[in-house]
């Protein structure tokens, strides 16, 4: 079997051996669960989600509102339902960024080695440095408020760990006797680094994909719950619960709810990752 | 020659941490000196405010000028509070140093003791059911977890204070009861993160070929598990403590806000609601800062820890 067969079979096996462990199945099921909600919010959602009814101010749950009503008597269903639109936006956004620049220039810090790798690799440690979320509110801050500038600044982030894993990666690919075989017949480094080496990199870099969509879906909420996401009136998770902590005592409904779908969506994607990794390391 | 081009490595990542906060300046949409000015922007005012900070200079003049500064210990002026921010900034770092040390202790005693537990029991119902804690613990958000904690603990039984700060010297009871449920707070993905490494390092340590000699000699199992294994597994998970001490500064930014604890976190929080720049910007260089100034320390305490290393080095 050649390199690019066996490693097209490596890919169909991730997705097939995702299924084998209960916890990619329950991940799985889970993160398809709330793609869903955030799909169809406009079609499922009771309410519009930004009108106000001054008449059912802070009401708790009932069969006209299943999670209750807010403090300017907009529905709590209704918000969470479009709220996922933007955690998810956040997760898949932020982790593609991510991906499109760090495995490229983790591949270049692997491959080419030398003063690429030394400015790339100190890049990388600056970044790590500064703790994840510390460095996203400050990018988001000082890019301003918005929900694109909060998942560049979730992905900026998420990249250094891109970085590194690819370049680790790309260290042992290079080493193989295959990719040497290819350099000494002469095949460009172009070819090399995208035909022969970058479809091996996938398997561990799936798998830190999903871990830092789990971790990017917090970050978006942090980022909303200090208004430094999506502007208000909109929807989100994170400023539904900047809301939900004014009112503890009184109405406990506004911060459970929100924070059970940020929960329940990081539990997703962390058990997908490690549904993931846990048939990797089998195979 | 490696420690000297271990410190190389060191200062190469503090200049280009400081050239990356200096740049965070850059991203602000719109004129800096009109954000400085306030509601007085007039000609003569923004002339004035550009004159005062070097704005009118070309950017690597003024990165320059702004690094200097700062390794003089001058971080520029707070916005909103008009004081130096790096006052501020030294006078927050003892709470959060206060919080984080008690964070850690709670997250090595939980996630070391069930890393420890769920290795013993590798592959058992209990293995299984710590794993599931620990999915939960690095899942959930520390912020929810604090509104939960204080809805439940503080509001419903009343056990201990929803908020504030009580310095340990003026009464070190009040203060450990102040600090208790932030620090769990703080420590719980922490403590999620020790027990997963404890159990592999753990499991690797107890297949090795040397435990298994102890097990042939009759040396009962606890004995082998506290003098042998934990002793060799606990040497990277010491070192990743020491690590992510430097992410739990991260994870005080919300953790202090909701529990209205006044440290680096909160101060950030606050400044991010004010729009003070040069706090955020002060902030994320010190956590930075001590961050690498741990790396160091890690390294260092990985080779007293570890005689293997040692050797290697020499």
């Amino acid at each position: 079997m050649s390199a690019s067969a066996e490693t097209v079979a490596a890919r169909r096996s991730v997705t097939g051996l995702l299924w084998r462990t209960f916890s990619g199945r329950v991940g799985a099921v889970i993160v398809i669960f709330f793609v869903l909600m955030a799909v169809t919010a406009p079609l499922l959602a009771p309410y519009d989600p930004l009108s106000s009814d001054w008449g059912a101010v802070l009401q708790p749950p009932s069969l006209a509102h299943l999670l209750g009503t807010d403090e300017l008597g907009r529905d709590v269903l209704s918000r969470l339902l479009w709220g996922a639109q933007s955690s998810m936006f956040a997760a898949v956004g932020s982790v593609a960024v991510a991906l499109a620049v760090g495995v490229p220039l983790g591949m270049t810090a692997g491959y080419f080695g030398g003063v690429a790798d030394i400015v790339i690799s100190r890049l990388t440690d600056t970044l790590l440095a500064v703790p994840g979320i510390m460095l996203a509110i400050a990018l988001a801050l000082f890019l301003g408020g918005s929900l694109i500038n909060a998942t560049l600044a979730i992905a900026v982030a998420a990249v250094p760990a891109f970085i590194r894993l690819s370049r680790a990666r790309t260290l042992q690919v290079r080493a193989e006797p295959y990719i040497e075989a290819a350099r000494s017949v002469g095949v460009a480094n172009t070819r090399l680094l995208f035909v022969h080496i970058f479809p091996n990199l996938m398997p561990p870099i799936i798998v830190q994909a999903t871990l830092a969509m789990a971790v990017a879906v917090i970050a978006e909420a942090s980022l909303s719950f200090l208004g430094l996401g999506r502007p208000p009136p909109a929807p989100s998770w994170g400023s539904m619960l900047t809301v939900g902590k004014d009112y503890i005592a009184t109405a406990s409904w506004l911060s459970i709810w929100p924070g059970l779908c940020i929960f329940l969506v990081t539990v997703g994607f962390s058990l997908l990752g490690d549904g993931l990794r846990q048939s990797l390391e089998r195979r | 020659m490696p420690f000297l081009s271990r410190l190389a490595g060191i200062v190469a990542t503090l200049f280009l941490l400081s050239i990356v906060v200096f740049c965070l300046q850059l991203l602000l949409p719109g004129d800096i000196a009109s954000i400085l000015a306030g509601e007085d922007r007039s000609p003569e005012t923004l002339a004035a405010i550009s004159e005062r900070f070097g704005l009118d200079q070309p950017i690597p003049v003024q990165y320059v000028r702004w690094l200097g500064n700062a390794l003089q210990g001058d971080l520029g002026m707070s916005m909103r509070f008009n004081q130096p921010v790096s006052t501020l900034v030294l006078s927050k770092l003892p709470v959060t140093f206060q919080l984080a040390t008690m964070a850690l202790i709670f997250a090595i005693l939980i996630g070391v003791t069930s890393g420890i537990i769920a290795a013993v029991f590798a592959g058992t119902a209990i293995d299984q059911t710590l794993g599931v804690f620990s999915i939960l613990g690095f899942s959930i958000p520390n912020f929810w977890l604090g509104i939960l904690l204080i809805m439940v603990v503080s509001v419903q039984w009343g056990l201990l204070p929803a908020s504030g700060y009580v310095s340990p010297f003026v009464d070190p009871w009040q203060s450990f009861r102040t600090m208790l449920m932030p620090a769990f707070v703080l420590g719980s993905q922490l403590a999620a993160v020790l027990m997963r490494h404890t159990r592999s390092a753990m499991i690797e340590v107890l297949h090795s070929d040397y435990v298994r000699t102890a097990h042939a000699k009759g040396m009962p199992r606890w004995r082998i598990i506290i003098k042998h294994a934990l002793r060799n597994a606990l040497v990277p998970v010491v070192t990743l403590g020491a690590l992510e001490f430097g992410q739990l500064l991260g994870g005080s930014v919300l953790t202090e806000w909701i529990f209205t604890i006044p440290g680096i976190g909160k101060l950030l929080v606050d400044a991010v609601f004010n729009r003070d720049y040069p706090i955020v910007q002060a902030v994320v260089l010190c956590s930075g800062a001590i961050y690498i100034t741990l790396n160091l320390l890690a390294d260092i305490a990985y080779v007293f820890l570890d005689p293997r290393t040692r050797r290697g080095a020499t």
